[in-house]
C-alpha cells in the first residue's frame, strides 16, 4: 500500500517507518524517536514518506518556536489552516483540548502525525513538556502519533523525571559506497552517470577519512566538478582518459582538503581554484572585487595605541608596570624572589587577565608619544573596540570601575604595533 | 493645562511657542554686517559643498553598490537550476568607521528596494537581543513595506489585517512570516502574486559583530529551514574581518547553510582623501580651511574614529561658524562683478566692522594712507583686495597640485604623499623657507631627464585643466607657465637628438703634437679636461638649471602664504580653538574645571583658596583632592565644617546634611565610591597627584 520513495541508501529505514505507519487510518505507536548524525537523511526520508502517502501531518521546527505557546499555536494553525479567528493556546491543557476539538470537527479517522524536528531544543523548555508530548496520544485519546527527530540519542533526553520510552529508529552514517550512491544521485542534470560516479569515487578517496558530512562533501564535489570537466570541455582529454583527469584534479582537491573548514571564507576572493568555480557559479557576476585580502583591520591611530595598551595590561602582571613605564626606574635588584618570578613567565599560556580602565589609560598615556586630551572621542573608542570584539567588558560595575580584557591574538597585536612603529615585544613581560 | 490631580505628580505640558523659538532669525547676531544675508550665503556655500560631497559619495560607492545589487539579483537565478538550500550571503567588509555604517546600509537598502525587491530588512544588534525581539523587528520591517504601498490605504480590510498582525507581532515565527508573504498578495490581484513570488527577501545584518552567537545561528537555521519557499539573501556587515567573525560567531552547522561571497567597501581614509582632494582643496568652493584647521579635523578623523559623517559634521560646523562670526564672510561667495555693488551698499557702521578684521587693519596701518579713511576710497580698496584674492586663490590650488605632482616623482616624497600634506606644509609660510621645499629643490637638481620630463608633463596637464581669468600681471601666470613648461619639454626632448651632433662639435681642434715642453702638455690636458667638463655640464644641466630657477620662482610667487594678503579671513576659516571646544568635548575636564574653579562657569573671579561661599560640592571636591586613595568620612566632614562655618562650633545637623549631599553628588559623578575595606571610609576613584 505504501509507496517506496526513491531515496538512495535508506531502504531499510524507509521500510521500517512505512511498516510502522501502516495504512492511513491504522493506529501507529504512540511516539517515534528518530535519530542519527547530521545529514543522514532523517528529515528527508520522513517528509517524503508523509507527503507521498498523503498522510495528515504537521512538521514543526523546534528552533523556530522559541516559546511554548508558539509551538502549540503553530501546530493548531497548521491543523486548521482556514481558521480565521486567532487561536489562543497558553498551556498544555489548552493544547490537548484544542486538538481534541479540531480533530473531532474534522471528523476524520486517519492518524495525525506531529513531527518535532530538532527536538533537542524541547529540553530547554518546561520540564514537563517533552514527557507530555511523548504521551500525547494517551492524553488526547485521539488517533495521533508524535515523531521526534534529533541528532542526539534518546539517553540525552532523560531529565530526571519519568519519561516514556518512544519507539527509537536509528539512521546510521552512510558508508562509503552509500555516499557515492547519494552523491551520484544528486549529480547535476545532463551529466553521465558512470562518469560522475567515477569522479565522486575519486573525491571520496581523498576526503572520506577526513570528513563525512554529506553537505560539506556535496559542496566540494560540486565546486570541483567544473575543474574536473575542464580538460574535456577544452578538448585536451576525453571522457575515458581517467588518469589524465585525475592528475588534473588532484592538486585542486588537496588544496580543498587543506582548507576544509574555512571554505566559506575563501569563497569570495579565494585563490584561483575556488574563484573560477565560484564566478561561474555566480553566472559571471563581477562580485569578486579585485581587492587583496583585507585580513588586517585598519584602525584609527589612537585606537591602535589603546588596543596595544589593553594588550599589555592584559598580559603583564601589574607589578611589572613600574619596570616598563616609569622613567629612571633604576635597575631592579635581583632577589631570589624576583628570580623565581621570572621563571613564571607564562602569562600568554594562562590567557588574558582583566584590568581596570585606569590601568589601561595610564599605560596608554605612557606609550603614546604626543599629549592626548582625554576627550569624549577617545573614550568612545574604547567602547567601539568593545563592539568590534577586540576588548571584552567584564563585570556589572560600568560606572565606577569598568574592567576589560583584551581578546586579540599576539600575531594581531604585533602587526598592529608594527604599523605604528611600536616594539611591543620590549614591553611584554613574557618576552623580555 | 489641566494639572489638577488627586495625587502628586509630574505633568508634561507642551509649550505653545516652541516653533517660534526655533526660527533662524532669533539666533542670528543682531549687529554685524547683514546677518540674514550672510546666513543665506553660508547656506548656499554649504549646500554646494554638500552636493559635491554627495556626488563623490555616490561615485565612490557606485562600484560596490552595483556589484551588490547584481549579487542580490543573481542570487536566486542560479538556484532555480540546482536544488541547493544554501542561503546566498554577501559578507560586506565595511571597515571600523561604525558611525558611517547606518548611512551606508540605508543607501544599500534604497538601492535594492528600487532595483530588485521591496522586501529588505535591516537588522541591528540592539534590536535583536533575543529571538522574540529579533523576529518582531524582522516581521515589522517586512510589513512596513506592505503598509507603505499607496493602494493599501484604500483597502480597509487590509488595514484591519495589518492591525491584527501588528498585535500578533509579539510572537511571530518564520512560518507566519512566510505565510504573510504568500497570503497577502492573492487577496489583491493575481498579477501581483507572480511579481512578488520571485522577489528575494534581503536581510541585512548591520553590525554582525554585535549579534550574539546563539541568536544568529538560530536565525540562520530558521531561514534555511524555509529557504525552499522563501528566497532569502543575507548581507552581513562586518567591521573587522570575515575570517575572525565567522570563526567566533558561526559554528560549523550554521555556516554550512550559507554560501558566502565577500565584498569590500572602499576604505574610509581613501574616501576622505578624495573629499579633501576634490572638494576642499579646489578653487571651486569659496570657503577654505586654514592649514591649522584642516590639520586639526584631519587629526580627529585619523586618530579617533575614521568617520566620514563626523568629518562632515565638523566641516559644516566650520562653515556655520565662519559665516556667523566673520563679518567679512558676506563677500565670500560672489563673482567678480557682484563685489562692487555690494560693497557700495555698506553703511558706515558695517565698514567700521570690516576695518576691525586683523589683516585689513594691519594693511591699513602699513599703507598709512589718509585717503583710505575716506569711505569711497576704502570701499574701492576692499573691492580691489577681494578681487585680488580671488585671482590668487584661483591659481593657488592648481599650482599646489603641480608641486604635489613633482614631489610624487621622488621615491621618498619629501612633500608628503597626499596633497593635503603639501597644503598644510605650505599654508603657514609659503614655500620660501620651507625645509621640505628646499629638499625637493635639491632632489630636482639630481633628477634624471626622464623624471623632469614626466614632471613637466604632469604640470602641463594639471594647469590646462581649468580656465583662468586673465590679469596678465606676471611671468608666472598659469597660462604663460604652461607655455613655458611646454618649451622646456621641447628643449629636453631636442636635447636627446642634438646630443650626438654636439659631441662631435666638441672635438678639440688643437692637437697635442704642437707642444714642446712637458709642462705645456700638462696644462693643455688640464685645460681640455676642464672645457670638456664645462661643455658637458651645459648640455643637460643648463636646461635643468633654467627649469629649476623658473620652477622655484613660479612656486614662490604663486604659493605666497595667504596670510600675507589682507582680507584673507573672508575666505579662510582659522579658528582652531572653537573647533576644539565644540567638537572635541572633554567631559571629564569640564567637570573638573567646574569643581575646581566654580567661577569659571559662574563668571566669578577665580580664587585659589577654598572659600566658604563656593558651592558645597566644590568645597568637598577640593578637600578630597588633598587626601589619599582612601578617605575617612568623619575627617572629611570635619574639614568641610571648618570651612563652611567660620565659628568654632559643633557640627550641626544642617552642615552634616549639606556634607552628605555633596559627598553623594561626588559619588554620582564618579569621584568616590563606598568601600568595604575600611569602615566609614570611601575610596577615591581619580588619581591623586600628590
Amino acid at each position: 500500500i505504501m509507496k517506496l520513495s526513491n531515496i538512495p541508501a535508506r531502504d531499510s529505514q524507509i521500510s521500517q517507518l512505512s511498516n510502522l505507519f501502516g495504512s492511513k487510518s491504522q493506529p501507529t505507536v504512540d511516539s517515534i524517536f528518530i535519530y542519527g548524525h547530521t545529514a543522514s537523511g532523517k528529515s528527508c526520508v520522513l517528509n517524503h514518506l508523509l507527503l507521498e502517502n498523503d498522510l495528515l501531518h504537521v512538521v514543526v521546527n523546534c528552533i523556530e518556536c522559541y516559546t511554548t505557546p508558539l509551538l502549540f499555536i503553530t501546530i493548531l494553525e497548521a491543523l486548521s489552516p482556514n481558521n480565521e479567528e486567532k487561536l489562543k493556546c497558553e498551556n498544555m491543557n489548552d493544547f490537548v483540548r484544542s486538538i481534541q476539538r479540531i480533530l473531532k470537527e474534522k471528523g476524520r479517522e486517519e492518524t495525525f502525525y506531529v513531527v518535532f524536528d530538532k527536538c533537542e531544543r524541547l529540553r530547554d523548555k518546561e520540564v514537563n513538556l517533552l514527557p507530555a508530548l511523548v504521551n500525547l496520544k494517551e492524553l488526547t485519546g485521539v488517533n495521533l502519533c508524535t515523531i521526534f527527530v534529533s541528532e542526539l540519542p534518546w539517553e540525552k533526553f532523560y531529565n530526571g523525571i519519568g519519561i516514556r520510552q518512544p519507539f527509537v529508529v536509528f539512521f546510521p552514517d552512510y558508508t562509503k559506497d552509500e555516499l557515492v550512491e547519494v552523491l551520484t544521485y544528486l549529480r547535476p542534470q545532463d551529466t553521465d552517470f558512470e562518469f560522475y560516479k567515477h569522479y565522486v569515487g575519486l573525491v571520496l578517496s581523498m576526503f572520506f577519512f577526513a570528513f563525512r558530512d554529506l553537505r560539506e562533501l556535496r559542496h566540494l564535489v560540486e565546486i570541483n566538478f567544473l575543474l574536473y570537466q575542464q580538460p574535456i570541455l577544452e578538448g585536451k582529454a576525453n571522457v575515458d582518459d581517467k588518469h589524465k583527469l585525475w592528475r588534473n584534479i588532484e592538486p585542486h582537491l588537496s588544496s580543498s582538503l587543506q582548507r576544509l573548514c574555512v571554505r566559506e571564507a575563501c569563497n569570495g576572493h579565494g585563490n584561483s581554484g575556488t574563484e573560477s568555480g565560484d564566478t561561474s557559479k555566480l553566472n559571471g557576476t563581477s562580485a569578486v572585487l579585485s581587492t587583496k585580502s583585507h585580513n588586517l583591520v585598519e584602525l584609527p591611530y589612537y585606537s591602535k595605541f589603546l588596543l596595544i595598551a589593553a594588550y599589555i595590561a592584559s598580559y603583564n602582571p601589574s607589578s611589572s608596570d613600574r619596570r616598563f613605564f616609569v622613567k629612571h626606574a633604576g635597575r631592579m635588584r635581583k632577589t631570589a624572589r624576583s628570580m623565581k618570578k621570572d621563571d613564571q613567565k607564562n602569562c600568554h599560556l594562562r590567557g588574558p587577565h582583566s584590568f581596570p580602565l585606569d590601568r589601561m589609560m595610564a599605560i596608554f598615556y605612557s606609550i603614546v608619544e604626543d599629549a592626548v586630551s582625554p576627550s569624549a572621542g577617545l573614550f568612545s573608542q574604547i567602547s567601539s573596540l568593545v563592539s568590534l570584539h577586540f576588548l571584552a567588558q567584564l563585570g556589572q560595575d560600568q560606572l565606577d570601575s569598568p574592567k576589560y580584557k583584551c581578546i586579540v591574538s599576539l600575531d594581531f597585536i604585533t602587526t598592529i604595533s608594527k604599523t605604528v612603529n611600536f616594539e611591543i615585544m620590549r614591553y611584554l613581560f613574557d618576552f623580555v | 493645562e489641566k494639572t489638577t490631580s488627586v495625587s502628586k505628580g509630574c505633568f508634561a505640558v507642551k509649550s505653545k511657542r516652541s516653533p517660534e523659538n526655533i526660527k533662524i532669525q532669533n539666533f542670528l547676531q543682531k549687529s554685524g554686517v547683514k546677518p540674514t544675508q550672510r546666513w543665506k550665503v553660508g547656506q548656499n556655500v554649504w549646500k554646494e559643498i554638500e552636493n559635491s560631497v554627495n556626488k563623490l559619495h555616490s561615485e565612490v560607492k557606485e562600484e560596490l553598490f552595483s556589484s551588490l545589487v547584481d549579487f542580490v539579483r543573481n542570487a536566486h537565478l542560479k538556484d532555480s537550476t540546482s536544488h541547493r538550500t544554501e542561503i546566498p550571503t554577501a559578507a560586506l567588509v565595511t571597515g571600523v568607521n561604525i558611525p558611517d555604517h547606518t548611512e551606508m546600509f540605508n543607501a544599500i537598502k534604497v538601492q535594492i528596494t528600487s532595483n530588485i525587491s521591496p522586501y529588505v530588512v535591516v537588522l541591528e544588534s540592539k534590536h535583536c537581543s533575543n529571538m522574540k525581539t529579533m523576529m518582531k523587528t524582522f516581521s515589522q520591517h517586512l510589513l512596513c513595506h506592505e503598509t507603505a504601498k499607496p493602494d493599501d490605504s484604500k483597502d480597509e480590510l487590509e488595514d484591519r489585517e495589518t492591525a491584527y498582525l501588528r498585535k500578533k507581532f509579539s510572537a511571530v515565527t518564520m512560518t507566519n512570516g512566510s505565510k504573510l508573504i504568500e497570503s497577502s498578495p492573492p487577496k489583491k490581484k493575481q498579477a501581483k502574486l507572480e511579481k512578488v513570488a520571485g522577489k528575494p527577501i534581503v536581510v541585512i545584518f548591520q553590525d554582525l559583530e554585535m549579534f550574539s552567537q546563539n541568536i544568529l545561528t538560530d536565525f540562520i537555521l530558521m531561514c534555511s529551514w524555509h529557504a525552499a519557499e522563501m528566497p532569502f539573501v543575507f548581507i552581513f556587515g562586518i567591521a573587522t574581518s570575515w575570517l575572525d567573525v565567522s570563526q567566533r560567531l558561526l559554528p560549523h552547522y550554521g555556516l554550512i547553510h550559507l554560501s558566502v561571497t565577500k565584498f569590500v567597501a572602499p576604505s574610509a581614509s581613501s574616501h576622505l582623501a578624495l573629499i579633501i582632494d576634490r572638494v576642499l582643496l579646489t578653487p571651486n568652493h569659496p570657503f577654505k580651511l586654514s592649514g591649522r584647521c584642516l590639520q586639526l579635523i584631519l587629526d580627529v578623523f585619523l586618530c579617533h574614529d575614521f568617520s566620514i559623517v563626523n568629518f562632515l559634521h565638523i566641516l559644516r560646523f566650520c562653515v556655520l561658524e565662519h559665516f556667523y562670526n566673520q563679518p567679512g564672510s558676506i563677500l565670500c561667495n560672489l563673482s567678480a562683478d557682484e563685489v562692487a555693488p555690494l560693497v557700495a551698499k555698506f553703511t558706515k557702521n558695517e565698514l567700521n566692522l570690516l576695518k576691525e578684521i586683523p589683516s585689513l587693519k594691519a594693511h591699513l596701518l602699513k599703507e598709512n594712507n589718509s585717503d583710505l579713511s575716506k569711505d569711497s576710497l576704502f570701499k574701492r580698496e576692499v573691492v580691489k583686495l577681494v578681487n585680488q584674492l580671488k585671482i590668487y586663490l584661483e591659481i593657488y590650488f592648481p599650482v599646489l597640485r603641480c608641486l604635489h605632482a613633482i614631489g610624487l616623482q621622488f621615491s621618498h616624497q619629501p612633500l608628503g604623499k597626499q596633497i593635503r600634506e603639501v597644503f598644510c606644509a605650505c599654508y603657514k609660510s609659503g614655500v620660501e623657507n620651507n625645509e621640505r621645499f628646499k629638499q625637493t629643490l635639491l632632489l630636482l637638481k639630481v633628477a634624471s631627464k626622464d623624471q623632469l620630463l614626466e614632471m613637466l608633463k604632469s604640470c602641463i596637464h594639471i594647469l590646462s585643466c581649468q580656465e583662468y581669468t586673465d590679469n596678465g600681471a606676471t611671468d608666472f601666470q598659469p597660462s604663460i607657465a604652461r607655455d613655458k613648461f611646454q618649451d622646456f619639454v621641447d628643449c629636453l626632448q631636442s636635447l636627446n637628438e642634438d646630443s650626438q651632433s654636439d659631441e662631435e662639435k666638441e672635438e678639440d681642434t688643437t692637437s697635442l703634437e704642437t707642444v714642446k715642453y712637458a709642462y705645456q702638455l700638462q696644462e693643455k690636458i688640464r685645460n681640455r679636461a676642464k672645457t670638456k667638463k664645462r661643455t658637458k655640464m651645459t648640455k643637460f644641466e643648463k636646461v635643468q638649471e633654467m627649469i629649476l630657477n623658473y620652477l622655484k620662482d613660479f612656486f614662490q610667487f604663486n604659493l605666497r602664504p595667504v596670510t600675507s594678503f589682507p582680507l584673507h579671513e573672508v575666505f579662510y576659516f582659522d579658528d582652531a580653538a572653537t573647533i576644539t571646544q565644540h567638537t572635541m568635548s572633554a567631559p571629564r575636564l569640564a567637570i573638573q574645571t567646574a569643581l575646581a574653579d566654580p567661577g569659571h562657569y559662574l563668571n566669578l573671579e577665580a580664587t585659589d583658596a577654598v572659600s566658604p561661599e563656593a558651592p558645597d560640592i566644590c568645597i568637598a571636591y577640593k578637600l578630597h583632592t588633598e587626601s589619599g586613595s582612601i578617605i575617612n568620612l568623619y575627617d572629611w566632614m570635619a574639614a568641610f565644617h571648618t570651612i563652611v562655618n567660620e565659628t568654632d562650633s559643633e557640627i550641626d545637623e544642617i552642615t552634616q546634611a549639606r556634607f552628605i549631599r555633596a559627598a553623594s553628588e561626588l559619588q554620582l559623578l564618579g569621584f568616590i565610591k563606598p568601600t568595604k575595606r575600611k569602615t566609614d571610609h570611601v575610596q577615591r576613584l581619580t588619581w591623586s597627584h600628590s
